[in-house]
Parts: C-alpha cells; sequence; structure tokens
C-alpha cells in the first residue's frame, strides 16, 4: 500500500488486463506471480493492493470471476477477461504506444539539443 | 469508458447489500491465495511457518486488504458516515456527564448567536420594503457651520425642477394627528407627505391608493392612507374602509388606502396625510422646515446626483445671497437614515456573541482532548487493524459535528424561546424589531455555524490523534502516554485562546457599563422627582390661531395647577432631555459677527411656571411673571451656556436679541436659568433661550407637554388631569403620561438594552472561560499526579510544587491577556461611538480584568494544586 499503489493504479490495471489477455482465465495470486515475473526484478507489489483492483474491473465490466479448481487441487476464484475488457485493453494498449511514442521523441529531442 | 465508471458506481451502490457473503467469499479467496503462495513457498523449501509468514507479508496484511477491498465495494464515504455516527452516537450515549456538558455549553454559545443574528437578519440583512431601497435617498441643505438642515420649499421646488437625476423628490413631515372616537381621542404618530411620495420611497398600497397630484394642495387634504397596524386595530383590518371617512383633527379625513405591513416599525407613522406648504412658507426661501426623499435615476450614479446638485445648489447661493451664502445641498442614502444608528451596536452584540461561541468550542474542544487522551489505546488499536489516518481523522470530526448539530438544536430552541423577548424588549429602539424571527436563513445560519463550530472543535483531538504513535501506544496498554508534549501544548493554547476571548468581552462590557453608569449619574439639571409628563397635540383645524391656542392652554393650566396635591404646572413646546428645541442663528443687540458665523440656539416655548415645576433653577435676573402679558414687551430667559457664550464676562440681564422666529423685533434678556441637558443626556447643553408662550406664534403651541410637579401618585394624576383636558374639550386627547424620571429613563433606554445584552454574554463568557481554564488546569495537574510525586520523594517542598502550578497558569493568563490586549485595543476603537465619558483604553477597565483574569487562573490552578501536594508520594509514585 502507500504511494506506489496510487502511481501504478491505471498501470497495474492494465497489466492485469494484459496478463488476463496472454494467460487466459487465472487467479488472483497466478496474476500477481506472472505480474512479478513479467517485469522481472523490476516491479514488487503486495499482492493485496490486487484484490481490490480486481473488484473494480469486475465491478466495471471488463473482467468477470467464477470459482474453479488450481493445477494443484486448490479452490480458487479464476478471473476471465470479458469483451468489453478485450476492447477497453485495446484501447489503453494503443494509448499507452502513442504517449511513449511522444514521450521518446521528447527525450531525443532533450538529448540533441 | 464513463459508461463503464457508471456502471461501476451503481454496482458499487448495490455493495452495502449482502455484505457477510461478501465478506465471507473475500475471506476465503485470500485463504485460497495464502494456500498458494504457500504451497510455492514449501515447494521452494522454506519451513511451514516461514512459508505462511513469508506469504502473509507478501500480501501485505489481511486485515488491510480486507479494508481496501471493502472500500472499493462499496461507496466508503457514506458508509463511513453512517458508521461513524452511529459509534459517535454510541460514545455520546456512553458518557451522559460528558455529553450533557458538552450540548449544553455549545447550545449557550450557539442560541446566543442564532438570536442575535435572527434580530440582524430581520433589521440589517433584509432588504428594507422599498423597490430599489439602493437608490433611494434623503436629501437635506447643508450649512458649513451647522452641517446638515432642513430644506425650505422654494429651494425644494428648484431642485425638483432644475435637477435631472431623480425620478422623483418628495418633501415630507413627521406630524401626529388626533383620531376621535366618541368623548376620547387617540394620539397618532404620523406623517404629512407631498403627493408623490409613495411613488418615491416606490412602496405599493395593499388595499386602495396612495395620494394623486394635486391632493397635496390646500383644500383637496383631506384623504389620508393607514398603516397596516392602525388599520388592523381600530377598524378590524375591514377592507370596505376605503373611500370611508373618519375624524381627524376635528375634520373629516376620507381613507384612500392602507399601506402594507412592512412600513409601520420603519416610518413610525401610523397615518398619511397629504403635506399642504403654509402660503407663507412658499416664498420665505430661508424658512427651513422639511426634508425630502428622493430616487436616483437608474443609470446615474451618485457621484454624478453630488455634481449636479451642487450644481444648482451654487446657482442659488449666488441668486439668493442673502438667505443661501453658505448653503448647499446634500444627501445620503436613505437606508443610513433609518439603520445608521442600530448597526454599531447590533454588530458589536454579533461580535460578542461570536466570542461566547469561541470560548464555548475551546471548552468543548478540551472535554474532547480529554476524551480522546482516554481513547489512545482504542485509536490505536484501529490503526493496527487497518484503519488509515485520514479514516480516524474523519471519525474524530463526524463526531465533533454531530456534537455541535446537536448543541445547536438545542441552541435554536432556546433563542426561539428567547426571540419573542428580545424582540418586544427591543420594538422601541429598533426598526422591524415586530419582524425578528427564526426564518430558513436563520436556520441556515444556525446550521453552518454548528458545522463550522464542530469540525474546530473536532480538529483538536484530531490532530492529537494523527500524531499517535501505534507501537507505543499499544505497548504502552493505554496508560497515559496521550500527556506527551503535544497534547498539553494544545491544551494551554486553548486556555490562552479562552482567556483573550474573556478579557475582549469583558473589556467592551466593562466600557459600555461604565458608560451606562456616567450616563445615568449625570445631572440633567432639572429634578425629575415627583414631575408628571402629559403631551397633548392640537389639531391646527380645531384651534386656528394663537389666541385659540393660548386660551386652551391657559384654562388646562389653571385647572391642573388647582388640582389639590399639584404645587406647580408648566407647559412647554418641546419636552425637556427628550426632544431638541428649534435652533437658528441669533443676531445680537450691540455685537457683529462675521457671516454666517452667528451663534447657533436652541428655543423652547415654555409657560411661566414651567421652571417651577421642572426643578429649573434661577441663577440670576427675574422669572416670567405677571409683568408679561400679551400686551407687553416680549421677554426672554437664557441658559447659563448662552450667557457665557454670548457675553462672557458681562451681565446678560438686559441684553436684547433679535426674536425672530418668534418675535419680529428686539427681546430682552430678563434673566439666567440652570442649564438643563436637553439635547439629551449624553450631551454638552447648548447655548438655548426660552420664550415665553404668551407672546408664541400657532406653530409653536398646538404641541405643547404639561408638566406637573406633585405629591400625588403618578396614576392617579394621570387621569384627574385627562379629566381637566376633557373638561375644557372633550374631543382634546392626552398622551405619553409619565414620570420625567421615566421620561430620563426612556432616553437610555436602547443604551440599557446594549448593556444588558452585553453584559450577560460576557458573564457567559466569563464563566465559560472559568470552567474552562479550571478544567485544564486540573486535568493537567492530574496527569502530572506522578511527576509531583517524584519530586516530592526528592524533597521538593509543598511550596515548590506550589509555584510549578500556579507559574503555569500565570503564563497562560499572561499570554491570554497580552493576546486579548491586542484584540480589545482593536476592536474598542469600533464602539466608540457608544461610549460615554470613558475612553477606549479606560486603564482601569482593562487593568481591572485583566487581574480578574490573573486570580481567575491563580484559583484555578491552586485547587488542583493544594489537591496534588497533599498525596503520598508512595501512592503517586504507584498511580496510573
Amino acid at each position: 500500500m502507500g504511494d506506489k499503489t496510487e502511481v501504478w493504479q491505471g498501470t497495474l490495471a492494465l497489466m492485469v488486463l494484459k496478463t488476463l489477455e496472454a494467460m487466459g482465465p487465472l487467479h488472483g495470486y497466478g496474476i500477481a506471480r506472472r505480474i512479478e515475473q513479467t517485469s522481472g526484478a523490476l516491479l514488487s507489489i503486495n499482492y493485496g493492493t490486487l484484490y481490490p483492483m480486481l473488484l473494480k474491473l469486475e465491478q466495471e465490466g471488463y473482467v468477470s470471476s467464477d470459482w474453479g479448481v488450481s493445477d494443484n487441487n486448490r479452490k480458487a476464484k479464476y478471473y476471465k477477461l470479458t469483451r468489453a475488457g478485450r476492447k477497453q485493453l485495446a484501447r489503453e494498449v494503443r494509448e499507452w504506444e502513442l504517449t511513449t511514442t511522444i514521450l521518446a521523441k521528447f527525450f531525443a529531442a532533450a538529448k540533441e539539443s | 469508458m464513463y459508461l463503464r465508471k457508471l456502471r461501476g458506481l451503481a454496482v458499487r451502490l448495490t455493495g452495502w447489500f449482502g455484505k457477510a457473503q461478501r465478506d465471507r467469499e473475500l475471506a476465503e479467496e485470500l485463504e485460497s491465495h495464502l494456500q498458494l503462495h504457500i504451497d510455492d513457498n514449501l515447494r521452494a523449501g522454506m519451513t511451514p511457518q516461514e512459508a505462511r509468514r513469508q506469504a502473509l507479508i507478501k500480501l501485505g496484511g489481511v486485515a488491510q486488504t480486507q479494508e481496501a477491498y471493502r472500500r472499493q465495494r462499496g461507496l466508503p464515504l457514506v458508509e463511513d458516515l453512517w458508521q461513524d455516527l452511529r459509534y459517535g452516537t454510541r460514545g455520546l450515549f456512553r458518557q451522559p456527564a460528558f455529553t450533557l456538558v458538552a450540548i449544553a455549553t455549545l447550545a449557550l454559545g450557539i442560541g446566543a448567536n442564532t438570536a442575535i443574528f435572527s434580530v440582524i437578519n430581520a433589521v440589517l440583512l433584509r432588504p428594507l420594503p422599498f423597490s430599489d431601497p439602493d437608490r433611494l435617498l434623503i436629501l437635506y441643505e447643508t450649512f458649513k457651520p451647522a452641517g446638515v438642515t432642513a430644506i425650505s420649499v422654494p429651494n425644494l421646488r428648484d431642485w425638483q425642477q432644475q435637477n435631472t437625476v431623480f425620478d422623483g423628490i418628495a418633501a415630507y413631515e413627521s406630524r401626529a394627528f388626533n383620531l376621535e372616537s366618541g368623548t376620547d381621542a387617540e394620539r397618532l404618530p404620523g406623517m404629512r407627505v407631498e403627493a408623490n411620495y409613495f411613488d418615491v420611497l416606490g412602496v405599493k398600497p395593499q388595499l386602495g391608493r396612495t395620494f394623486l397630484k394635486g391632493e397635496d394642495e390646500a383644500g383637496n387634504d383631506t384623504v389620508v392612507v393607514l398603516s397596516d397596524a392602525l388599520w388592523r386595530e381600530r377598524f378590524a383590518a375591514d377592507p370596505g374602509i376605503i373611500n370611508k371617512t373618519i375624524p381627524l383633527n376635528g375634520q373629516k379625513y376620507t381613507v384612500v388606502g392602507v399601506m402594507p405591513a412592512a412600513l409601520s416599525t420603519i416610518l413610525h407613522a401610523r397615518a398619511w396625510a397629504p403635506l399642504v406648504f403654509p402660503e407663507g412658507e412658499k416664498t420665505a426661501r430661508g424658512s427651513r422646515d422639511y426634508f425630502a426623499i428622493a430616487r436616483l435615476k437608474p443609470d446615474v450614479s451618485p457621484e454624478q446626483a453630488r455634481e449636479q446638485m451642487g450644481i444648482i445648489a451654487a446657482r442659488l447661493e449666488h441668486q439668493y445671497t442673502e438667505v443661501q451664502s453658505g448653503r448647499g445641498a446634500g444627501f445620503s442614502k436613505y437606508e443610513e437614515e433609518i439603520l445608521g444608528d442600530v448597526r454599531t451596536p447590533l454588530l458589536m452584540l454579533m461580535a460578542a456573541v461570536a466570542f461566547v461561541l469561541l470560548i464555548a468550542c475551546t471548552n468543548v474542544a478540551n472535554l474532547l482532548l480529554a476524551r480522546a487522551a482516554g481513547r489512545h489505546r482504542e485509536i490505536a488499536l484501529r490503526m493496527a487493524l487497518g484503519a488509515g489516518r485520514p479514516r480516524l481523522v474523519r471519525q474524530f470530526l463526524t463526531e465533533g459535528v454531530l456534537l455541535a448539530v446537536l448543541g445547536g438544536a438545542v441552541g435554536v430552541a432556546t433563542a426561539w424561546l428567547g426571540l419573542d423577548l428580545l424582540g418586544k424588549l427591543a420594538l422601541a429602539f429598533l426598526p422591524r424589531a415586530d419582524e425578528i424571527k427564526l426564518d430558513l436563513r436563520v436556520l441556515c445560519f444556525t446550521l453552518l455555524i454548528s458545522l463550522l463550530t464542530g469540525v474546530v472543535f473536532g480538529l483538536a483531538p484530531a490532530a492529537q490523534a494523527l500524531k499517535a504513535d501505534v507501537q507505543a501506544a499499544l505497548k504502552d496498554g493505554g496508560k497515559g502516554s496521550a500527556q506527551g508534549f503535544g497534547g498539553n501544548r494544545m491544551r494551554n493554547a486553548l486556555v490562552v485562546v479562552e482567556i483573550a476571548a474573556a478579557f475582549v468581552l469583558l473589556i467592551g462590557a466593562g466600557l459600555l457599563v461604565k458608560s451606562f453608569v456616567k450616563l445615568r449619574s449625570v445631572d440633567p439639571g432639572l429634578k425629575p422627582e415627583n414631575v408628571l409628563t402629559a403631551r397633548m397635540a392640537l389639531a391646527p383645524e380645531r384651534y386656528k390661531d394663537a389666541d385659540a391656542l393660548r386660551r386652551f392652554h391657559k384654562q388646562v393650566l389653571e385647572r391642573v395647577a388647582a388640582l389639590p396635591g399639584v404645587e406647580a404646572a408648566g407647559l412647554t413646546s418641546h419636552l425637556a432631555v427628550e426632544q431638541f428645541g428649534t435652533n437658528g442663528f441669533l443676531r445680537v443687540e450691540g455685537k457683529t459677527y462675521p457671516p454666517n458665523q452667528e451663534p447657533l440656539v436652541e428655543l423652547r416655548v415654555v409657560s411661566p411656571d414651567y421652571f417651577r415645576a421642572m426643578g429649573v433653577p434661577l441663577l440670576h435676573g427675574r422669572m416670567f411673571d405677571d409683568h408679561d402679558t400679551k400686551d407687553s414687551p416680549p421677554t426672554v430667559l437664557i441658559n447659563e451656556t448662552m450667557a457665557h457664550a454670548i457675553w462672557p464676562g458681562e451681565d446678560p440681564v438686559g441684553k436684547r436679541v433679535w426674536g425672530k422666529p418668534i418675535w419680529p423685533g428686539w427681546v430682552e434678556v430678563i434673566g439666567v436659568v440652570a442649564d438643563v441637558k436637553n439635547m439629551g443626556l449624553a450631551r454638552p447643553p447648548s447655548p438655548e433661550f426660552y420664550f415665553n408662550y404668551t407672546h408664541a406664534g400657532e406653530g409653536l403651541l398646538n404641541n405643547m407637554t404639561l408638566a406637573m410637579r406633585s405629591r400625588l401618585e403618578s396614576v392617579a394624576l394621570g387621569s384627574a388631569v385627562r379629566h381637566e383636558v376633557q373638561a375644557v374639550d372633550p374631543g382634546q386627547p392626552i398622551y405619553n403620561v409619565r414620570t420625567m424620571q421615566a421620561v430620563l429613563d426612556q432616553t437610555v433606554a436602547g443604551r440599557r438594552l446594549n448593556v444588558t445584552l452585553l453584559g450577560i454574554f460576557a458573564a457567559l463568557a466569563l464563566i465559560l472561560a472559568v470552567i474552562g481554564i479550571y478544567g485544564v488546569m486540573s486535568y493537567t495537574v492530574a496527569r502530572q499526579t506522578r511527576e509531583i510525586g517524584i519530586r516530592i520523594a526528592f524533597g521538593a517542598q509543598k511550596s515548590d510544587i506550589h509555584k510549578l502550578i500556579l507559574g503555569r497558569g500565570m503564563i497562560l493568563a499572561a499570554a491570554g491577556v497580552a493576546i486579548g490586549l491586542a484584540v480589545a485595543l482593536a476592536l474598542t476603537r469600533l464602539i466608540s461611538g457608544l461610549l460615554f465619558g470613558v475612553s477606549t483604553t479606560d486603564p482601569l477597565t482593562f487593568g481591572g480584568f485583566a487581574v480578574l483574569l490573573f486570580v481567575v487562573a491563580l484559583v484555578a490552578g491552586y485547587v488542583p494544586a493544594r489537591r496534588a501536594v497533599k498525596v503520598d508520594p508512595m501512592v503517586a509514585l504507584r498511580y496510573e
């Protein structure tokens, strides 16, 4: 908790959506591990922060959830992307790419001068 | 996007339902999360304990996650509020003594604020019942030495014709009417007004019409407009009154309209009739008798109007140098005319109750601080369980506001009970006092100050909670580590604020009380004991000339003087102290003054026995007596001030002055009488001369006041006098039958109300402050029992302990008094106009109350200090 979540709120939501797109239905713990692994050692989050985020995405209709059974026979709640979630992901990815392109140009320009 | 957010909101709204089910589900989900993580950790080779610990750390706490999850699930703001309210209410019920004291304190503060604000709301804030009252002005002539004077008819006419800045100018004059009914008659305060008066005023009648063009010309003027109050009281609100006639001043007047109720208490008129200028005045440019109202045109600024009126006045001054030299035209807002005098006292009272509320707030803040200290462990526990600091602050604020709103509700009820009384007391001096009530605006104001109050004193414990150290508090087991420096500092600051506010209020009340006492001890220059006064107004329609008036007065005087027990009976055209005389510039035989610098003197018309009746001694020369008849040359008596002002070091007796406006010739001074405080008790006497009524014209004779010195009881004498007057003229009322003492009292009654109210508020403030200071001192000392025990164990003397505690109280008192002094010095300057014979920095008042507050602080510290040193050191050490 703390400032990190606030800064990463939007980003975290995007990562969750992307993870679900890449992995298919997944439980909270799995999403958390996956995000950490994907980011390498760069990102360390409190797993707890993920649950309010998942709830928010569910409230907004981007993900849906259902109880299932994990590979090692544990009961767990699985989240999966909805159609609205897919669209939202695509939109946010586009926006991010645009933002990073612009920023990259800025950094390049700053270096030149 | 937004639709999605909306959907989220909708889901969260429903998040209130099925809470238990959802909580269970989350608990299961988190448990499965932990299990999955633990499985992984075990696989990585950790011991089971370590695996679980690491999983928990990585999760960031189950309770915290649950709390964050819950906040996302529902609408935390609303839910928290509800929760805090429930929790707060439970807390208040659990400590009824604390709750009652807090609510009572707040109710006093908020109730007083509500009451005074309702008065301000009714009198100052609501717009006057005229259309566009901002453009309504009162016009007058100006004169260099005297300032403001009335307007003469020719000047008025020239202004009316030549200006292009006003929508209308209408002259008026206060004039009373006698309304006859059977053998009795009632005196109606009223006005004579030009026909366009109500149009300029911008008021429509509630019934009928106002005056028509031409009704203010001689012969057309027997029409009358009634006030709402008169219409209701005397005519049973009969809508058929229009076009009926009523007997007024011995003539039949046709009722043409009824004004709305709102007008009655502003204009002090019960009836209006058209103003017909006497023929003689229409050409007398130097005879200034009227005031006028004017309405500024919408597109004209006051500056433009002032400029044009200046040009017109300059032209008149040039054209009629003899009478207009040094004369100009001026105006001010009509609103100022009506409300100017009451604004300062009302704002002063509002400031006073604000200080009372401030003190009440600090007291409650202190209570809450003490309570919060006791709740320290609870707070720490809640933080450990995942309550964020903002959440805790909100909890405190909610509790504060809850208390304040409860206090406000009780306060409104109290104010409502007191308002009726306040309105009645204030009716005589406050315009619109009858409209004082708790309306929506007042209730909004009260709610607002309640919320503000709640936030103000809720913040103190909240700020303390923010500083709380969870670890320490929990370890300490709630054994009072709240007694940190922070808590003390805040409590001390509150005491300082309290002392400062009480000091300011005491100074204000002290200065006003002292003024009032001084005013009451002023020698009025007459002996009011055993004097009864009664006013008579003789209608010019019935008493057409001075001889008729004199005949009436002579008969009445003879009959009244013959009543058993009456020692002397006299008449005066203007009642002493209460009414100003008429004034004018005096020509003195043998003296020349530079132009416009003739002495300005007051004039009163009296009967010979007036001085004996009022107890005004003759200092020199002779009184009016039988030598002064209608046919003898007129004579005057002058007061001491006039003697010194005009003939310093000379004997005025035998000197002559020009008798205008009463006598067209020189009149001789026959004697000097003592000064009477005729301009009011608070003002020095003006040069004044008295004219014998035998020689006065009708203009000064039809509003005489009877003054009688007698040993009779006033009610009995009053009815005897009424009987005698009726015997002379059955249709003639007497009114305002009062003892002279009552007249004097009445001239200071407005001040008395101010002083009483401010005194009550100051006393309230002092009591609250004493309670607050004592509370804090004894609380602090009780908290230090252990420290004191250690000191005594180490050999400190009782006197050292006393010094320690009392010294702290003195420092607080000194700080409070210093701040209060600065504020008081800044504020008393604003009320200098309300003071009499006392300077705004009166050292006795300032010093006295400073000492009082030091004594209060001393006593407040002494009692707990005594208790503290009595404690056995062993017990003290084990204490807590």
